[in-house]
C-alpha cells in the first residue's frame, strides 16, 4: 500500500511549477497542456490522500528531514482532506470555465501565473502545520487574489483590489502579530505543540485575540464586511467564484483551528459566544444587503457574506455541545457540510452570472427582465443553486442546515434558531427576486441588446450546481469521513422535513 | 530585561500608530507607509526577544523577519502599481471618482495639491 503522506508537498509544488512554467510557456496551447497535467496530478494527489486519510491524519510530512520546531512539517486532518479534494476538484472546473472565459482577452497569458499561485496558496495553507506557514499562505492567497481581481483593469476594479489589498495586508498583520506573541510565550509555532504547552498565560489569550481579529476582517463577517461585496464583485467571474467558494474559508479554516483545536484552552468562553453573535449579524445584513443591491454580482457577494455567518455558529455550538475541544463531532460535519455545499453553490451563481455578463455586458439586476429567455441555462442554473442556498430539500444546503438546526435545538440555543430560520426566509427572498426578474416580460422600449450567445460556460455552472443538489442525496456516505470518531447523526428522513423551509417558496 | 520591554513596547506602539494611520490617512501613499510602520512593529517585537537566552541568539525570529520583510515588500509593490494605475486612469478618462457601485462607497478624489498629482482615498461604511 502507498504512503500517501509522501504526497503532501506535491500539494504544494504542483501549482508553483505550473505557475511558473505559465510564466514562461505564454502559448495558449502549452497553458492547455501545463494546467491539464498539473490540475490532473493535484486530483489524483487529492484523492490518495482522501483515501488514505485514516493512515496520514495521524502522522507529519517533515519537509528535508528538519524536524518541526526548528523545520517545516506538513499533515492533513479529517477536515483538510475535504477540503483538500473541495479545491482540486473545485480549481479544475474553474480552470476549465477561465479558458472559455479569458478566450478572446489579449491578457489572458498573465493571467495564469496568478491563477497558479493562488491555488498553490491555498494548498499550501491546508498542508501547513505552524502558525508562521499559515501566514505565508495566506500573503500568497491574499496577494494573487488582489492581482486577480485587479485583472479586469478598470477603475473600479483598481480600487475594489486596492482596497481589498489594505484589509488583507492589515488582516495578516495582525495575524502575524498573534503568531509573535505566541513564539515568545511559547517558543514554538507547531501545530501540534501548541496545545500541549498549554498553561494559564494571559499573552496567549491575547495572542488569540490578534489572530481572530485578523482572521475575520480576512474572513468578511458582519461589521467587517465592508470590502467583499466590491472585490467578489469586480473580479472576473471564475475568481469571484474562487474568492467565495475557497479563499474566505481559508480564513475562517483558520479561526476554527485556532478555537477548537490549538489554543482551546486559552479562549473566553465569552469569545465563542461572541463569534457566533458576529456570524448571526452576517446572516441578517448580508441577506438584508443582498436583497436591496442592484447588480448580481453583488447580490451573491453579499450572499456570501450571509452564507459565512452560517459556518461562525458552529462555535456557539461547539462550546454548548461538548466539552471536549477536538475538531470533531456532529457541529463540525454541519459547518463542514455547509463549507461543502456553499463553496458548490456559491460557485455556480458566479460562473451562471459571468455567463450572464458575457451576454449582456452588464449586471444590472433592473434590465435583466427577459432573462430565462435568452439564458436560460443560467436561469435554471441560479434556481437551482439557489435552492441550495436557501436550504431547500434535497440539496446540500438544506443538509447542512438541518443539522445545523437540530444541533440549535439540541443544545436549546433558540436564538440560533430564529436566525438560522428567518436567514433560510431571507435567502429565498433574494434568489426569488432575481428569478421574479429573470422570468418577468421585458417592457417594449426596454433596450436589450444581447451581444454574445449562450456558451458553454452557462453549462459548466449547471454542472456544479448540480453537484450542490447531489451533496443532498447520500449524505451518510459523504459525511462518514468527516466524523473520525463515529457520532451517528440522525439524518432527516424525507417525511420529517421542515416545514418553515417550503414558506420560502412563497415570500 | 528593560531593554527587552522597551523593544516590545515600542514595537507595539508603532503597530497601533501603523494601524491608526491605516485607518484614518487621507492619502494612499500614507496608508502603504504606515502598513510598513505596522509590520516593523511587529518586527520589533519579535527580534527584541530573540537575545534574551543568556547570550545565546535565537535565529528563528530572524528567519521569520526575514519571510516577513519579503511579504511587505510584495504588499508595498503591489499597493504602488495599483494606485499608480487608478491615478493614471482618473487623469487620462476625467472621471469623477465616485464608484457607480450600489455597494458600500469607495471614493477615491484627486486633488491638485502639489505638482504631483495625489490620490486621496476616503472610506467610509
Amino acid at each position: 500500500m502507498i504512503n500517501a503522506l509522501s504526497f503532501l508537498p506535491f500539494l504544494i509544488f504542483v501549482p508553483i511549477i505550473a505557475s511558473l512554467l505559465c510564466f514562461w510557456f505564454k502559448h495558449n496551447r502549452s497553458v492547455i497542456l501545463i494546467s491539464v497535467v498539473c490540475h490532473s496530478l493535484l486530483l489524483v494527489v487529492s484523492v490518495c490522500i482522501f483515501i488514505d486519510q485514516a493512515n496520514i491524519t495521524q502522522q507529519v510530512y517533515v519537509l528535508a528531514s528538519w524536524a518541526p520546531p526548528l523545520g517545516i512539517g506538513l499533515s492533513v486532518n479529517s477536515a483538510t482532506v475535504v477540503l483538500v479534494l473541495l479545491t482540486s476538484v473545485l480549481t479544475f472546473f474553474y480552470s476549465v470555465y477561465s479558458f472559455i472565459y479569458f478566450k478572446d482577452n489579449p491578457k489572458q497569458p498573465l493571467f495564469w501565473p496568478i491563477w497558479w499561485f493562488l491555488i498553490a496558496g491555498i494548498f499550501a495553507l491546508f498542508a501547513s502545520n505552524d502558525a508562521f506557514n499559515v501566514y505565508v499562505a495566506l500573503e500568497m492567497i491574499g496577494l494573487s487574489a488582489v492581482a486577480l481581481v485587479a485583472f479586469d483593469g478598470s477603475i473600479n476594479a483598481l480600487k475594489a483590489a486596492l482596497r481589498y489589498l489594505f484589509v488583507g495586508l492589515v488582516g495578516s498583520l495582525f495575524y502575524l502579530m498573534g503568531v509573535a506573541i505566541l513564539y515568545r510565550t511559547y517558543g514554538t509555532l507547531d501545530f501540534n505543540q501548541l496545545p500541549t504547552l498549554v498553561d494559564a498565560n494571559p499573552a496567549a489569550t491575547l495572542a488569540l485575540l490578534f489572530i481572530t481579529s485578523g482572521l475575520i476582517l480576512k474572513t468578511a463577517i458582519a461589521p467587517l464586511h465592508f470590502w467583499l461585496p466590491d472585490a467578489h464583485g469586480s473580479a472576473p467571474a471564475p475568481v469571484s467564484a474562487m474568492l467565495s467558494a475557497l479563499v474566505v474559508k481559508c480564513s475562517f479554516y483558520l479561526i476554527a483551528v485556532y478555537w477548537l483545536q490549538v489554543l482551546p484552552e486559552h479562549a473566553p468562553k465569552a469569545g465563542y459566544y461572541f463569534l457566533g453573535l458576529l456570524g448571526a449579524v452576517s446572516i441578517l445584513w448580508g441577506s438584508w444587503r443582498a436583497f436591496k443591491v442592484e447588480r448580481l454580482k453583488h447580490l451573491i457577494a453579499y450572499s456570501t457574506v450571509a452564507q459565512l455567518g452560517y459556518l461562525f455558529l458552529l462555535f456557539p455550538l461547539a462550546v454548548q455541545h461538548t466539552e471536549t475541544t477536538a475538531l470533531y463531532g456532529s457541529t463540525f460535519t454541519a459547518s463542514m457540510y455547509l463549507i461543502l455545499a456553499h463553496a458548490f453553490a456559491k460557485s455556480a451563481l458566479f460562473l451562471a452570472a459571468g455567463d450572464i455578463i458575457h451576454q449582456y455586458g452588464h449586471d444590472n439586476l433592473s434590465k435583466l427582465s427577459g432573462l430565462v429567455k435568452t439564458s436560460a441555462v443560467s436561469t435554471f442554473t441560479f434556481a437551482i443553486a439557489g435552492a441550495s442556498l436557501i436550504g431547500l430539500p434535497p440539496s446540500g444546503g438544506f443538509i447542512a442546515k438541518w443539522l445545523l438546526l437540530s444541533e440549535a435545538i439540541e443544545t436549546q440555543m433558540w436564538l440560533l434558531v430564529c436566525v438560522i430560520l428567518l436567514g433560510g426566509l431571507m435567502a429565498s427572498a433574494y434568489i426569488f427576486k432575481v428569478l421574479n426578474i429573470a422570468f418577468s416580460t421585458p417592457s417594449q422600449h426596454a433596450n436589450h441588446q444581447v451581444t454574445h450567445k449562450q456558451s458553454a460556460m452557462a453549462w459548466m455552472a449547471l454542472v456544479l450546481a448540480c453537484c450542490a443538489i447531489a451533496l443532498g442525496f447520500n449524505a451518510q456516505s459523504i459525511m462518514a469521513p468527516l466524523m473520525a470518531p463515529p457520532v451517528v447523526v440522525d439524518l432527516p428522513s424525507v417525511h420529517s422535513m421542515p416545514s418553515v423551509h417550503f414558506m420560502g417558496v412563497f415570500v | 530585561m528593560n531593554d527587552i520591554l522597551m523593544y516590545s513596547a515600542t514595537g507595539f506602539v508603532l503597530f497601533f500608530l501603523g494601524l491608526y494611520f491605516v485607518a484614518f490617512a487621507p492619502l494612499v501613499i500614507t496608508r502603504i507607509l504606515a502598513i510598513n510602520i505596522m509590520g516593523v512593529g511587529i518586527f520589533m517585537f519579535l527580534v527584541a526577544h530573540a537575545n534574551s537566552h543568556n547570550g545565546v541568539t535565537d535565529p528563528v525570529p530572524h528567519a521569520l523577519i526575514l519571510t516577513g520583510i519579503v511579504v511587505a515588500v510584495a504588499g508595498t509593490a503591489l499597493a504602488l502599481v495599483l494606485v499608480k494605475k487608478i491615478q493614471v486612469l482618473s487623469h487620462n478618462q476625467n472621471v469623477t471618482i465616485n464608484s457607480s457601485s450600489d455597494t458600500d462607497q469607495h471614493t477615491i478624489q484627486h486633488t491638485e495639491q502639489s505638482p504631483n498629482q495625489r490620490t486621496k482615498d476616503n472610506l467610509h461604511d
